[in-house]
């Protein structure tokens, strides 16, 4: 249960950044989380509310959504992609080492403001 | 208006932990962060590894728990440096938290640092500390189907470690079933098989690990 500690990172980034454009209210943040990131978007929904309701401006208030990446695999051999987080990094095609190309992510994509 | 960010939510816990790997890279040492559940014998592991690589290693350790001191004591007790760091029921470990521990310990007279972590294979696979790589502690207790209810763990895993063979007889797991889940999601992963309890495959382990640290 780290979400909290992460939802004030989340604000730390974002208000360092709101201060290098200027901008004095941010509106809306968009998240992008990885299905293997370890991260439970509830919990850090619940916990991103929480702390913006009580900081200062520009993050008032601020509503967060998030968007949750799916596991995908890439296998080495055959080039496959698939479903990772139903069959694990071994292709189901042939049976190769397979690589991830998507589900570890946990980053701030993008916010509105003005 | 829209700001395109895309930017690690971490990325100040990122910095302090590359700045971790600069020093001890500058300090010629091997830093490994080992993560596991409560109970998987992570600490046991480490006594095992420390009494077969303390003559032929300088070794240092730093020890995150919630509260007490007890792991620290067990490893300060052969003799090794060992820093306890107490996260006040924390879930994980910090860049932040392991760079200051360091301070504490001497780093230019080691060759191996040994990081545990918090015991929890949730949050501790979602922050570098500034290690070279990590290592999971599993135990045959906890059954075969771990890796697949923590991908995010065993995915950054560069061994795994199967702790409890002793008692392997007593369960319902298959130590070549449980090596393939592990697989599953680290195909290169190197695995090693022991028993903190006997000592029984712990010199596989430490020679792997001496390797490491020696190049």
């Amino acid at each position: 249960m780290h979400e909290v500690s992460l939802a004030q990172s989340l604000l730390d980034v974002l208000e360092e950044s709101a201060r290098e454009q200027g901008i004095t209210r941010v509106h809306r943040v968009k998240v992008v989380v990885g299905q293997w990131s370890a991260v439970l978007p509830e919990a850090l929904s619940t916990s991103f509310e929480l702390l913006a309701a009580h900081v200062g401006p520009p993050l008032t208030g601020a509503e967060l959504t998030i968007a949750v990446n799916p596991a995908v695999g890439e296998c080495t051999t055959c080039g496959e992609r698939y479903d990772a987080d139903e069959k694990g990094l071994s292709c189901p095609a042939c049976g190769g080492t397979a690589r991830l190309v998507s589900g570890t992510e946990l980053y701030i994509d993008s916010y509105e403001g003005e | 208006m829209e700001v395109k960010v895309v930017q690690n939510i971490l990325k100040a816990n990122d910095s302090v932990a590359r700045a971790n790997r600069a020093r001890f890279d500058g300090a010629g040492l091997l830093a490994v962060n080992f993560i596991g559940s409560p109970g998987a014998g992570k600490t046991a592991v480490l006594e095992r590894t420390v009494a077969a690589l303390q003559s032929r290693l300088r070794l240092a350790c730093i020890e995150g728990d919630p509260y007490t001191t007890r792991d620290a004591e067990r490893i300060g007790a052969l003799g090794v440096p060992v820093v306890q760091i107490n996260t006040k029921g924390g879930c994980h470990l910090e860049a932040a938290m392991v760079g200051q521990a360091a301070d504490d310990l001497p780093l230019d007279q080691s060759d191996l640092l040994l990081i545990e972590n918090v015991g929890n294979l949730l949050c501790p696979s979602q922050y570098d500390l500034g290690e070279h790589f990590t290592v999971v502690v599993l135990s045959v207790t906890e059954g075969a189907d771990k890796p697949d209810k923590y991908p995010a763990a065993f995915q950054r895993a560069t061994a795994v470690i199967i702790n409890k063979v002793d008692v392997l007889a007593a369960t319902d797991v298959d130590l070549d079933e449980v090596t393939a889940t592990v697989r599953r999601y680290r195909p290169d992963v190197s695995v090693f098989p022991l028993s903190a309890r006997t000592g029984e495959g712990v010199e596989a382990w430490a020679s792997w690990l001496e390797g490491r640290a020696a190049r």
